[in-house]
């Protein structure tokens, strides 16, 4: 579903060097490391966020550069930070996003914030960190996303919204989604997890099914965190 | 369509300084055109409302962009960055527009023995100001693409501020030309030629934009 290959990236004091890597269609891969491993810079250079500087990113046989359109349309994206413009209400914010995709479905968008709890004229800054993630879940999941994309999107939740999140997740891969997610807390991996892919100061140390991930590390019955910190080391 | 739903998206994202930037498009030309004995041009009055206006527009709209990051997630979706672009140059365009319906109306509306707002508005005004306008745009908005608002908002005052208060009088004034008291005259081939001219300049400057705007790091 999406390959990445070679991808080079090179700041000041950082660099993604030769990132490669395949997100296998219908299952949900963790990006994982520690901060600052580069899994944001990944996912912004897979956005188009970030300009890199040489490598190839295929999104079901699409590349940005040929049809950028086509390419964006695929994808369903959560931030961390969620990015919205906070001064709007959840409807305003909702109405410059569902311009964008020419697949967005209202009932669908609808019926996510019914069953997340939002009230769609409430405005963003009133929002707490769980629902701002379920209203970014709900305008991902409303365009018929063939992937989704979400960057650390468990981090700062409570644990009940933790659950529903990876709820929803393992509801997508059951409808044929593609889920691809940075993360450092390991633990919601653990549980709906297929694919593990390990980032450390900008290299890829290891992708692997998550049983294959959890073997090389050499311990017995280890969590991912555990495997994780021992190949690091 | 897409581009009516960023051009709103900016509109409510200046808020009340949307509906300000209106304000100064008619507070201007009413203002500019009652100073006692002192009668000003068409095209100084249409220039100050037009530069003031999108200042006040433009620096609020930017500083929310940069405060809420909200073109971080435009940029994610699937709005080509042209059209992100496209939608700021409209939108100065838009200001203009709206200035010479305003003027036309408010230079109908006697007052004082007189019109409310004068003189009244000639073609060739709205061209040298359109292209001037159009410099303007084509300077401060590949910078903003290339920069945030924090390190241009000194840049945008120069350009937006200053250059039509000091700037064009003093550029008038070196060919011999009031900018502030003296009608412009120019015939209809040379007014649509400074507006062909004003849209060139600024498809060009929308290029380098985009250019900008790929280069950029998110």
């Amino acid at each position: 579903m999406l390959e990445v290959s070679n991808l080079s990236k090179n700041y000041k004091s950082f660099s993604l060097e030769r990132v490669s890597f395949t997100v296998r269609e219908g299952h949900i891969t963790g990006f994982i490391g520690n901060n600052g491993a580069g899994k944001t810079t990944t996912l912004k250079c897979i956005l188009g966020l970030v300009p890199y500087d040489s490598g190839h990113i295929l999104l079901g046989g699409k590349t940005m550069y040929h049809d950028e359109r086509a390419y964006k349309e695929t994808i369903g994206v959560v931030f961390d930070d969620g990015y919205f413009y906070d001064k709007f209400t959840m409807s305003a914010m909702k109405n410059i996003v569902a311009g964008a995709y020419s697949a967005w479905d209202n009932s669908e968008y609808h019926k996510y914030m019914e069953k997340f709890g939002l009230q769609e004229t409430q405005k963003i800054d009133t929002l707490s960190k769980g629902m701002k993630m379920k209203f970014a879940l709900a305008l991902a999941l409303s365009h018929h996303a063939e992937i989704l994309i979400l960057d650390e999107p468990s981090s700062g939740l409570d644990p009940k919204t933790r659950q529903l999140f990876c709820e929803e997740l393992s509801e997508q891969k059951k409808k044929g989604k593609t889920i691809f997610f940075s993360t450092h807390i390991t633990s919601d991996l653990d549980k709906i997890g297929d694919d593990i892919i390990l980032i450390n100061e900008g290299r890829i140390l290891i992708e692997a099914p998550k049983e294959d991930f959890l073997k090389k590390s050499g311990l017995q019955s280890p969590t991912i965190e555990e495997a994780m910190l021992k190949m690091i080391g | 369509m897409k581009v009516l739903n960023l051009i709103k998206k900016d509109i409510l994202l200046a808020g009340m300084y949307s509906v300000f930037s209106i304000m100064v498009l008619i507070a201007i030309p009413v203002f500019l055109s009652n100073q006692g004995s002192l009668n000003m041009s068409s095209v100084y009055i249409l220039f100050m409302s037009v530069s003031f206006s999108c200042y006040f527009l433009f620096s609020n709209i930017f500083l929310m962009e940069d405060k809420y990051k909200g073109n971080l997630y435009l940029m994610a979706v699937p709005y080509k960055k042209s059209m992100i672009v496209a939608v700021k140059y409209v939108l100065g365009l838009l200001m203009v527009a709206l200035e010479v319906v305003f003027y036309s109306i408010l230079s109908r509306i006697p007052f004082h023995n007189s019109f409310l707002v004068k003189p009244a508005l000639t073609f060739a005004a709205v061209s040298v100001t359109f292209l001037a306008i159009a410099v303007v745009l084509s300077i401060f908005l590949p910078l903003y693409f290339r920069f945030s608002y924090t390190k241009i908002k000194f840049a945008l005052i120069v350009v937006m501020v200053l250059v039509p208060t000091w700037g064009m009088v003093a550029l008038f004034s070196l060919i011999g030309k009031n900018l502030i008291s003296e009608a412009i005259v120019l015939n209809m081939g040379i007014s649509v030629l400074l507006i062909l001219v004003g849209i060139a300049i600024m498809v060009l400057s929308a290029g380098i934009s985009v250019r900008f705007l790929e280069k950029r790091n998110f």
